[in-house]
């Protein structure tokens, strides 16, 4: 409590310097004073990543000497939590978050997010048209650096387009003696059955990714809109932690921590599980 | 004569005063090259740019002020429409989310220049647009086409009256796609870096009906 009231009091003093220095570069157009909410929102995933990475203040000065007495590195990141009211008991388990920030502040080995490395995957729930029919599916990307240090989002992976449970028909296969007779009744097989992954070999799983650029490359599918995006980090050795946007006129707002978990795994063996 | 004499003299003033110019100017200040040469940002050059999309982003502003004060005269606001229009890169989209009665999200994307049209035919009889003395700007980054992409994100009130009487207010956070590119100017054979806006997202964060 005492320390909410410290940060409320020290966002208003700030307020009214950062303010004066806006008012500087305004010519002509006056302008409404910030609300705190506005200031301590985290607007955009990179100023997550910048807060994270403990580089700029709540005013998006560097973070000097002075800010390092008042808010140390430990203390700064318990604002890109996720603190809403009705909270879920497991995600808010103290000693997890402590160790998760331990680890972060480790003195010998502290982390930094690399704002274009592979450990940081976004998953976007979309919004499409399938013949017709509203659907609901998620991609998964990535960045991907070039060799001239551009960098681009990439897809990894596509889910939602298929019913995951479907299973292998018994009463559908290539009998063993087809070979002797040319295959002949594969024609019968995959001709007006649309079920040709009863056919295939026993660990096969669909690739989603395959269908999604075949179905967008043939204009069977409308791209409408993504609704929400998801940022799945796996940078700190031992957690994984997913960030997404808290869209509210609060001071605990913005883009920030919605779950942790205890997983030490890579990024092949996390999109599996997708 | 004298008259040539005088033009003659003026041209050959005009030559040497844009030649003069310091070369070692940030290429905010409009950096030169040869159109065959490659230019990569320096990390100083990126800082100054993000003063100039803070520029950029205050006359955007501006336009949207004056496009929906219905108070304006029609030519303003007109001119203003054309001008914020110039600002942004072809093709830019406005996308909006709004909070709709049962808690659902409606997202709609409209193109700019029907994003400012309708700005100007909303149905109240004043309409009032204000920002907030807030913008934060993300670092520039490179893409593959050679252009770097910023975004900035800032807070707009806009307030719809019935005569005296406030029928709608709400407060939104846009994020605009910032996009630095190197123009060519065949004039001067040179290139120069420019600031578009792009894409906008709108999402509304608070409402008061």
């Amino acid at each position: 409590m005492i320390f909410k009231q410290t940060l409320f009091l020290f966002l208003w003093v700030n307020c009214i310097f950062s303010i004066n220095m806006f008012s500087q570069n305004i010519e002509k157009l006056k302008k409404l004073k910030a609300e705190p909410y506005m200031v301590l929102k985290i607007k955009q995933f990179d100023q997550f990543v910048e807060r994270f990475n403990y580089e700029k203040d709540f005013f998006d000065r560097p973070v000097d000497s002075n800010f390092v007495k008042e808010f140390p590195r430990e203390e700064y990141l318990k604002f890109l939590f996720n603190h809403a009211k009705n909270k879920d008991t497991s995600l808010f388990n103290e000693q997890l978050i402590q160790d998760f920030i331990d680890s972060i502040c480790h003195t010998e080995y502290p982390i930094v997010l690399n704002r274009y490395s592979g450990d940081i995957i976004a998953e976007l729930d979309c919004k499409v048209k399938l013949e017709n029919t509203n659907k609901n599916i998620n991609l998964y990307l990535c960045q991907e650096q070039g060799v001239d240090k551009s960098i681009k989002w990439v897809i990894l992976k596509a889910n939602g387009l298929i019913n995951e449970n479907v299973n292998k028909l018994n009463n559908r296969f290539i009998p063993p003696t087809s070979h002797e007779i040319n295959f002949m009744n594969l024609s019968a097989l995959l001709n007006n059955n649309k079920d040709a992954y009863s056919l295939t070999y026993k660990d096969y799983k669909i690739d989603e990714l395959s269908i999604f650029i075949d179905l967008v490359n043939n204009d069977k599918i409308l791209f409408e809109h993504v609704t929400n995006i998801t940022f799945h980090i796996l940078s700190v050795p031992g957690f994984i932690f997913k960030v997404r946007k808290f869209d509210r006129d609060e001071l605990n707002s913005g883009w920030l921590i919605s779950e942790i978990e205890r997983k030490d795994i890579s990024l092949f063996e996390y999109l599996k599980k997708y | 004569m004298n008259r040539r004499l005088l033009l003659t003299s003026c041209f050959i003033i005009s030559f040497l005063l844009i030649n003069a110019q310091d070369k070692s100017k940030s290429a905010y200040a409009g950096k030169e090259a040869k159109i065959t040469d490659e230019i990569e940002l320096a990390d100083e050059d990126i800082e100054l740019f993000k003063e100039h999309t803070r520029q950029k982003v205050d006359e955007f502003q501006q336009h949207i002020v004056t496009i929906g004060d219905k108070s304006q005269p029609a030519e303003k606001r007109d001119m203003a429409e054309r001008e914020a229009l110039k600002l942004f890169f072809k093709d830019a989209q406005m996308e909006t989310s709004t909070v709709m009665p049962d808690g659902s999200i409606k997202i709609t994307s409209r193109p700019m220049e029907k994003y400012l049209s309708r700005l100007k035919s909303l149905p109240y009889t004043q309409v009032v647009i204000e920002f907030y003395d807030i913008a934060y700007i993300r670092e520039f980054t490179k893409g593959p086409d050679g252009r770097y992409y910023s975004t900035a994100t800032i807070f707009q009130k806009f307030t719809g009256f019935d005569g005296d009487n406030i029928l709608y207010t709400d407060v939104t956070q846009k994020e605009i796609e910032i996009i630095l590119e190197l123009v060519e100017d065949k004039f001067f054979n040179e290139k120069r870096w420019v600031i578009f806006l792009g894409n906008i997202k709108a999402t509304e964060t608070k409402k008061t009906t």
